[in-house]
């Protein structure tokens, strides 16, 4: 099942629950107590299942017609607007366009901001202008709203979803588990009722935890408060950028400082900034939080990111297999900017 | 008035993973980008993956495991499984050398030239027949280098080449740095045998570079065409004829292997391609009809 459309999405949700409602509504009479319960708890974790299955069915896996080339995107698209401010930082530093002196910051050339294009890089250089410390201005939702292009095209492109907008079908379709699931309760209450049985709080606790668990699915309540996660779209294509750059985390200590090549924004913006060379990953060790201060040989800058991985697939672990992605790389602190969901 | 290549004519580069960062860092100066198909269809994460460059920027798929001048029949399952990559990847087009790779259930490891004979002309023509209609498309096909004058030959390299490609009705690949070394290692005038192929044919032209290496105590200096070094002048100066002789749009694309050097090397060897394409056109003498060389 590939591709499948809301509407059919929506048809399948409904018709397991229709079955699943009518099946058990069927043997209610015949069964009761601990395996009324049981077969109940099955009908929950299969409405559970169906409504993860249908939401990644629904979710596009091809990357959309464009061009997906720019470091800082990709960069937002693995590990957030964290990751993406670090790279843009880094690529500035590495351009001697801002200088780094530890957590210090400043504008390295009068009127550099004149001499950037992407107004990300603008942004933070009239942010940082005569100095400013990396720790406070990096988290500063100042600096997080000028990534808002670069979530704009994420969004469009449908790389990325955002709380609001994956509400709709899905909230249609964990309404019509939740109703089958009432359905079969409020039977079961009468019934019960009907024969003078009063032992109904299992039941009660089974179907709360059901309405929690469909409504926390993916698609449903939780994406208003989840943040940013990516589609299927966004893990294919940030796992097909890191097949196409192929070992470049292994061939990391062979970029120069200021070698004028995006290598490095590359690099950090698909593998994190654990992955960043020996020269840079000092500078970015001194831009965490202190509270984050990664462990030797990592910097987590992701550890204080909202962003959802949530939506991760299987893909993007694989393509992490062969890298410098790996667990112990990683040093357990998500600094591989989402490869390790 | 300074001149200009063509607009019609497209220069670019082949992917390495080495090359990307600079490939997708320049992508308004390089029209198109060309994959080696073997290095890809081991996986099919990495087929997904050069879809995915395809959807980038023009992309040609340049095989090199076919063996389309074998005196045998390419095995159909090599054909399907090329077929099916390029139909999943979608290629603007797929290119092959004019070499054998494998014989008697050997496979070779390198690009062989066939024994240039009336025979081969037709194992070839009907290898490449099937693998257009296999594949759904005609192949260009590409010169090869040699460093033996292949055993057995009665037709001259132009020659064979010139009636595999009449035979075929296949546009050519036109290997400069090929042609270069085979004219140093055979001592014959790289410009007479351009005049000798059917350039009306080429499509796209391969510019590389080689190494100089002496053979023994003989004195002897061959061309090793390793792609490693930037493409010589010499090259260069093929470029411009090539481009003085034909009419239609020419792809340029440099090939680099190894030792990579900064990205500006290779945009600067591009540029120098482009200059000498359009010093090329710059010399085609208009006619009533047009321009003529």
């Amino acid at each position: 099942m590939s591709g499948l459309s809301q509407r059919a999405a929506t048809a399948v949700t409904a018709v397991v629950a229709l079955a699943g409602t009518a099946t058990i509504l069927a043997v209610e009479s015949l069964v009761s107590g601990p395996p009324f319960l049981a077969i109940y708890a099955a009908l929950i974790a299969v409405l559970c299942g169906v409504l993860r299955v249908v939401a990644r069915q629904t979710d596009p896996a091809e990357v959309p017609p464009g061009q997906w080339t720019d470091p800082y995107l990709l960069a937002y698209l693995s590990g957030g607007p964290d990751l993406a401010l670090r790279t843009v930082a880094l690529s500035l530093v590495d351009r001697g366009l801002l200088h780094a002196n530890g957590p210090a910051l400043s504008v390295a050339v009068p009127g550099a901001a004149a001499l950037v294009q992407r107004p990300v890089e603008q942004r933070l250089l009239q942010v940082v202008g005569a100095g400013a410390d990396a720790r406070s201005i990096l988290q500063s939702g100042t600096l997080h709203d000028g990534c808002e292009d670069i979530q704009r095209q994420l969004r469009q492109a449908r790389l990325i979803e955002i709380g609001p907008a994956r509400l709709g079908s899905g909230l249609l379709r964990s309404g019509i588990a939740a109703t089958a699931l009432l359905m079969v309760a409020v039977a079961r209450i009468v019934l019960a009722a009907s024969r003078g049985q009063h032992k109904i709080g299992y039941l009660i606790a089974l179907t709360l935890l059901g309405l929690v668990l469909v409504f926390s699915s993916k698609g449903g309540w939780s994406s208003l408060v989840s943040g940013p996660s990516r589609t299927r779209a966004g893990e294919t294509l940030l796992a097909d950028m890191r097949q196409l750059f192929g070992t470049l985390p292994l061939r990391a200590g062979q970029i120069q400082p200021g070698g004028g090549t995006s290598e490095l924004s590359f690099l950090v913006a698909l593998y994190g900034l654990a992955a960043a060379p020996a020269f840079a990953s000092s500078t970015l060790q001194s831009w965490m939080p202190p509270a984050h201060v990664a462990p030797a040989g990592m910097a987590g800058a992701e550890s204080s990111s909202s962003w959802d991985t949530s939506g991760s697939s299987s893909s993007s672990s694989s393509s992490c297999s062969s890298s410098s992605c790996s667990s112990s790389s990683c040093g357990g602190g998500g600094g591989c900017g989402g490869c390790g969901s | 008035m300074a001149v200009e290549a063509d607009s019609r004519d497209r220069f670019g580069i082949g992917y390495r993973p080495e090359l990307l960062a600079g490939i997708l860092a320049n992508l308004d100066r390089l029209d198109i980008v060309e994959a080696v198909a073997d290095d890809f269809l081991d996986h099919g994460m990495h087929l997904r993956a050069l879809r995915t460059l395809a959807g980038q920027v023009p992309l040609t798929l340049h095989g090199v495991s076919l063996g389309l001048a074998g005196a045998c029949p390419v095995e159909a399952k090599r054909l399907e499984a090329f077929a099916r990559w390029v139909d999943f990847v979608r290629p603007e087009s797929w290119t092959e050398h004019l070499a054998f790779v494998r014989a008697g259930g050997i496979e070779i490891g390198h690009l062989a030239a066939p024994p240039r004979r009336p025979a081969t002309v037709e194992s070839a023509a009907r290898n490449v027949a099937r693998a257009a209609r296999v594949i759904g498309a005609m192949p260009c096909l590409e010169n090869v280098a040699t460093l033996i004058d292949p055993p057995c030959s009665t037709m001259s390299e132009t020659q064979w080449v010139g009636d595999v490609l009449r035979a075929t009705g296949a546009p050519l690949l036109l290997d400069l740095h090929n042609l270069h070394a085979n004219a140093h290692n055979f001592a014959f005038d790289a410009r007479t045998y351009l005049e000798s192929l059917p350039l009306h044919t080429a499509r796209y032209v391969h510019i590389a570079g080689g190494r100089r290496v002496s053979l023994g105590n003989t004195g002897r200096v061959r061309i090793i065409d390793d792609h490693l070094h930037e493409a010589p002048a010499a090259v260069f100066e093929l470029l411009a004829v090539v481009a003085e002789r034909t009419s239609q749009s020419l792809t340029v694309i440099l090939e680099r292997d190894g030792k990579y050097p900064d990205f500006r090397v290779l945009l600067d060897e591009l540029d120098r391609a482009r200059t000498a394409v359009a010093v090329g056109r710059g010399r085609r003498v208009p006619t009533s009809r047009g321009v003529a060389a």
